[in-house]
């Protein structure tokens, strides 16, 4: 439970890791754009070129990015086998009876599962390489356009920030709730269905009541400590776009070019 | 029938980023039928440490002996269930293990997992609400209604009423007010000396361990660094300086005493101390 | 003696049944460390959210710094006083200790050209400049608070509150913490209340306030108030071990004067042994 990769920040200091949070958010949602570009197999060796090149980088470990993705494994196995009954184009590769797996299922589970990869692999890049101040401050500035059509920036950066700040305190307490309730004899494992939902709610109930309580906590000591919603504060933080922030964002721009060509052109 | 620490050592998240040695070799043989204070500053160790009675945490070198059972690294322990029921961990804060609708059935949750039938559980928590000092009108009230202090001791009472041999407690009474601690403390040495229940108790109050316990173990850096009765562990003021261990006030005023010329015998109870101090003024 | 903060007869509840403070009347004076104690319960916590603002008195009148207490100037007195929580974790608000300590300025709206100074001037004085980087799940309780005291002492205010601060942490935590706090109050002349359940650091401070049931039911020296042992002992507290010792001493005929500090008396009874 306590070694959870997926958006967990790794504090080193590479080069990716002092880029502009802006840069590093803009580029993600360039990224995932051209993850949805049609350009096949040959477009995701291009996003997967870049990719590798960014957590090289970022001096991001390889085993790290796979830990991050352990928890999808469950969502494509179910997805093969949708595809399994669902797909029936190319050939048959297995025959079990009346019932056959063909090409077309595996090459469809595949593409699903290297586009998921990547998704993953992008996300846990940002996340993993700023700190999650910077990302809320990065988030805070993106949004400001929109703070004129009422969108309250600053409170959802803030909501934010709290939320990131308040993960890793969750794990550990969840991490001791399940240790609590299997000392009482709770097996997550085995037991009846009914069991089960037992087991799951003498988890779910104290984590909510110790979330509640924490929220509670916080809010006074945010207060105490002269924060007022909608107040004007001054910001420890400051930005700075340099030369590099501009290079990812090109970057990133030729990727997608590359990707709109290859859709195009092949 | 014991426990036993064999040349245990545990890494949380091994090969990775995050690798962490929280026990170094450690060896150690536990009484039962006694009260063991475990002491220790933060990241000593000690948490991780209790977490092996009841196989929470499995040993990643070496073997815990527990009564007969053996959990031993690299061996995937069976039915652990048996063990757990002999060995009832509770938890820092235990409060927030709380759960059910009613505390009658949140104290029989604990045996009803152990198989024990609804109405023998049920039984079982009448029992143990009286025992953690609450009465029976308690039980069909929300555990979500009381004071912090009654939580703490519904929480212990769910343990309880799995009738466990050993009870591990890992600060049982932090937060508590010094009433609502010495009262917890009264309940743990009742266990021990007319239910015969061994008690292994994780606690940073000295006047605790001074005056209910029968012996010391202290944790430092993942490692076991001393083992003794609870006088001898007092008398060591090097070790005590060393841990940042504010000692008990009746040691304090011994310890200073002592170094003023005063003979003291070595019990350390305050009859005792206020008989030698009116014999040595008066010599 | 000015009175910095007075509460006139204070009335609040949680819910209907259970009122927390019924008609309370107390005060704390200008640069003096007070403690205030009182079993679980007995409102303690409450009287410090309501000095903060953080609870709003159903009735009756807190002054702070001659402030009324009220909805315009809640924010003015807030920036007065700065608090440390029992729970080290659940105040912890930044990233990073760093942040942690901007988390207070930002709010105070003090620029951003001045705010590194400040970090490094405050993480210093708590001991914490070689954590500045850190996480929070990285350090232990007694770095937590150490850190919340640095964000307190970053906003300079006139009084600091201690909610049972000390009390979720180790020996070694409790230990640099009470250090701290005295050195502070020391050197800056700095309003302490203490809410807390250590009695020999009651023994320690200048005025003791002892609240039972929403009520204050004894104040004044912690000398004068600690030796009344049966209304101590009425309300579940305890005494400290000096008096006991002295006490149970002088009822043996031995000439020493009833202390509530342990080292007066043994200083007394070295005295007494060397004279004879």
């Amino acid at each position: 439970m306590k070694n959870i990769a997926l958006g967990r920040y790794i504090p080193l200091n590479t080069p990716f890791h002092r880029l502009d949070p802006r840069a590093k958010i803009d580029a993600m949602f360039l990224m995932l754009i051209a993850i949805f570009i049609p350009a096949g197999f040959i477009g995701y060796g291009i996003i997967g070129v870049a990719v590798v090149a960014c957590i090289y980088l970022a001096g991001l470990k390889f085993d790290f990015i796979v830990k991050a993705m352990k928890p999808m494994m469950f969502m494509l196995v179910f997805l093969l086998v949708v595809n399994a009954m669902v797909i029936k184009d190319g050939v048959a590769l297995v025959t079990l009876g009346s019932f056959s797996i063909y090409s077309g299922a595996i090459i469809q589970t595949l593409y699903i599962t290297v586009r998921l990869m990547l998704m993953v692999m992008i996300t846990t890049l940002l996340t993993a390489t700023t700190k999650p101040l910077d990302l809320t401050l990065g988030i805070e500035c993106l949004l400001a356009p929109f703070k004129k059509i009422g969108v309250p920036a600053h409170e959802i950066a803030m909501m934010i920030s709290i939320a990131l700040r308040f993960i890793p305190t969750l794990i550990e307490e969840t991490d001791r709730i399940i240790k609590a309730q299997t000392s009482r004899g709770v097996d997550l494992d085995e037991g009846s269905l009914k069991e089960k939902i037992m087991a799951v709610l003498s988890l779910i109930v104290p984590l909510f009541v110790s979330a509640f309580q924490k929220a509670e906590d916080l809010a006074n000591a945010m207060e105490s400590r002269g924060y007022a919603p909608g107040a004007t504060r001054t910001r420890y933080k400051v930005l700075k776009w340099t030369t590099s922030d501009t290079l990812l964002i090109v970057g990133t721009i030729v990727v997608i070019i590359l990707n709109v060509g290859v859709w195009k052109l092949l | 029938m014991s426990v036993k620490f064999k040349n245990v050592g545990h890494i949380y998240s091994p090969d990775s980023p995050f690798e962490y040695v929280a026990l170094h070799d450690v060896n150690l043989e536990l009484p039962l039928h006694k009260m063991v204070a475990i002491v220790g500053n933060t990241g000593s160790g000690k948490s991780t440490l209790v977490q092996h009675l009841n196989a929470l945490l499995k040993p990643t070198s070496g073997e815990v002996h527990i009564n007969d059972r053996i959990i031993v690294a690299d061996e995937k322990p069976r039915n652990l269930k048996s063990l757990r029921k002999v060995v009832g961990l509770v938890f820092q804060f235990p409060e927030y293990q709380l759960f059910e609708e009613t505390i009658l059935r949140d104290i029989a949750f604990g045996p009803k997992n152990f198989g024990i039938s609804e109405e023998e559980a049920e039984a079982r928590a009448r029992m143990a609400i009286k025992q953690v000092g609450l009465d029976e009108s308690y039980l069909m009230r929300s555990p979500f209604d009381l004071s912090g202090g009654q939580k703490r001791r519904v929480a212990i009472a769910g343990i309880l009423a799995m009738d466990p041999e050993i009870i591990v407690l890992d600060e049982p009474t932090a937060g508590l007010d010094p009433q609502g601690a010495k009262q917890m403390m009264q309940l743990f040495a009742d266990l021990k000396n007319k239910h015969n229940k061994t008690i292994y108790i994780v606690t940073h109050d000295m006047e605790h361990v001074l005056n209910y316990c029968d012996e010391v173990v202290v944790m430092k850096d993942g490692r076991m660094i001393h083992q003794s009765n609870v006088e001898d562990f007092f008398a060591e003021g090097e070790l005590l300086n060393d841990l940042h261990i504010a000692p008990p006030a009746i040691i304090k005023v011994k310890q200073m005493l002592k170094e003023r010329g005063f003979k003291l015998s070595k019990a350390n109870d305050f009859d005792t101390l206020v008989k030698d101090i009116v014999k040595e003024v008066r010599k | 003696m000015t009175k910095i903060i007075e509460l006139q007869d204070v009335v609040f509840s949680y819910d209907e049944n259970t009122p927390a403070l019924r008609g309370t009347n107390l005060y704390i004076n200008k640069g003096e460390y007070t403690t205030i104690i009182g079993h679980n319960g007995s409102g303690k916590s409450t009287v410090a959210k309501l000095i903060m603002g953080l609870l709003e008195a159903e009735y009756g009148k807190i002054l702070v710094d001659g402030l009324e207490m009220n909805i315009d100037n809640v924010y003015e007195i807030r920036s007065k006083i700065g608090i440390v929580f029992q729970n080290p974790d659940n105040q912890f608000i930044g990233s990073t200790v760093r942040d942690d300590i901007a988390f207070g300025l930002e709010n105070h709206q003090i620029p951003q050209q001045d705010m590194d100074d400040l970090i490094n001037t405050y993480a210093s004085k708590v001991g914490m400049i070689n954590y500045l980087d850190h996480e929070p799940t990285k350090l232990s309780g007694g770095q937590k608070q150490r850190v919340a005291i640095a964000g307190v002492l970053a906003m300079h205010p006139d009084i600091i509150i201690l909610d049972e601060a000390t009390s979720m942490l180790d020996p070694l935590g409790r230990e640099e913490i009470n250090s701290l706090v005295h050195e502070i109050h020391e050197k800056n002349d700095m309003t302490i209340i203490s809410i807390t359940h250590d009695i020999e650091e009651v023994a320690m401070s200048d005025r003791v306030i002892v609240l039972d049931k929403g009520k204050v039911r004894m104040e004044g020296k912690p000398e004068d108030v600690l030796k009344r042992e049966s209304e101590l002992v009425s309300m579940n507290l305890d005494v400290p071990f000096g008096y006991k010792l002295s006490k149970a001493l002088k009822a043996q005929g031995i000439a020493v004067h009833e202390d509530i500090l342990i080292e007066e008396v043994v200083n007394e009874l070295c005295q007494l042994n060397s004279k004879m």
